[in-house]
């Protein structure tokens, strides 16, 4: 796990933020609220699914 | 996984949440929370030895009936921290107290039974 999502969200999150600038830039304002909204989500859910594990594993360890 | 990959890894999410503060924040918050389960998940790795030698060594003591609550307050302890610092890194300073209150009530409960074998114990030498 190290650093590949680091990487993943980092190279999403720099997509996006191009990619909304474009867009903004060519006058398409609400396209660039829905790809960064739609960037947020895929990346929460990346994000979620790993605290998911990581409180399980907490849980475990602390007799939860 | 030891200390210098692990302060390496931070460094690296220090820089990229700082290049995504002035971008969008709330990619720094998603770089921050990923860092703090990498650290929180490799602590655990070290936890472990460090609890089941606590386990070992008051086996047989009058502190091994509490262990398991006072291990489980210890992770309540943890976790809140862990959430807690997050609000209060975004900002959300009213957040981080109210999840502090509820911990706080939450180790309240799960000492209760301490305390009153405590009294408990104080009556027997008083009498």
């Amino acid at each position: 796990m190290d650093i590949s999502l680091i990487l993943k969200i980092t190279g999403i999150g720099l997509l996006i933020s191009v990619a909304c600038q474009v867009l903004s830039k060519s006058g398409r304002d609400e396209q660039a609220t829905m790809l960064s909204i739609a960037g947020i989500i895929i990346v929460m859910l990346l994000v979620v699914s790993e605290l998911e594990g990581l409180f399980s594993k907490l849980a475990q360890t602390f007799g939860f | 996984m030891t200390d210098f990959k692990l302060c390496g890894i931070v460094i690296c999410g220090v820089i990229l949440s700082c290049v995504f503060k002035s971008l969008k924040n709330e990619y720094s918050l998603f770089i921050r929370l990923t860092i703090t389960i990498v650290i929180t998940a490799a602590s655990l790795s070290l936890f472990v030895p460090i609890l089941a030698y606590i386990e070992k060594i008051t086996n047989g003591t009058v502190i091994y009936s509490y262990l398991p609550v006072l291990i489980k307050i210890l992770g309540i302890a943890i976790i809140t921290e862990i959430t807690a610092d997050t609000c209060i890194d975004m900002g959300e300073n009213g957040l981080a107290n109210k999840i502090g209150i509820f911990a706080k009530a939450e180790i309240l409960v799960l000492s209760m039974p301490l305390i009153e074998s405590l009294f408990n114990m104080c009556l027997d030498l008083l009498k």
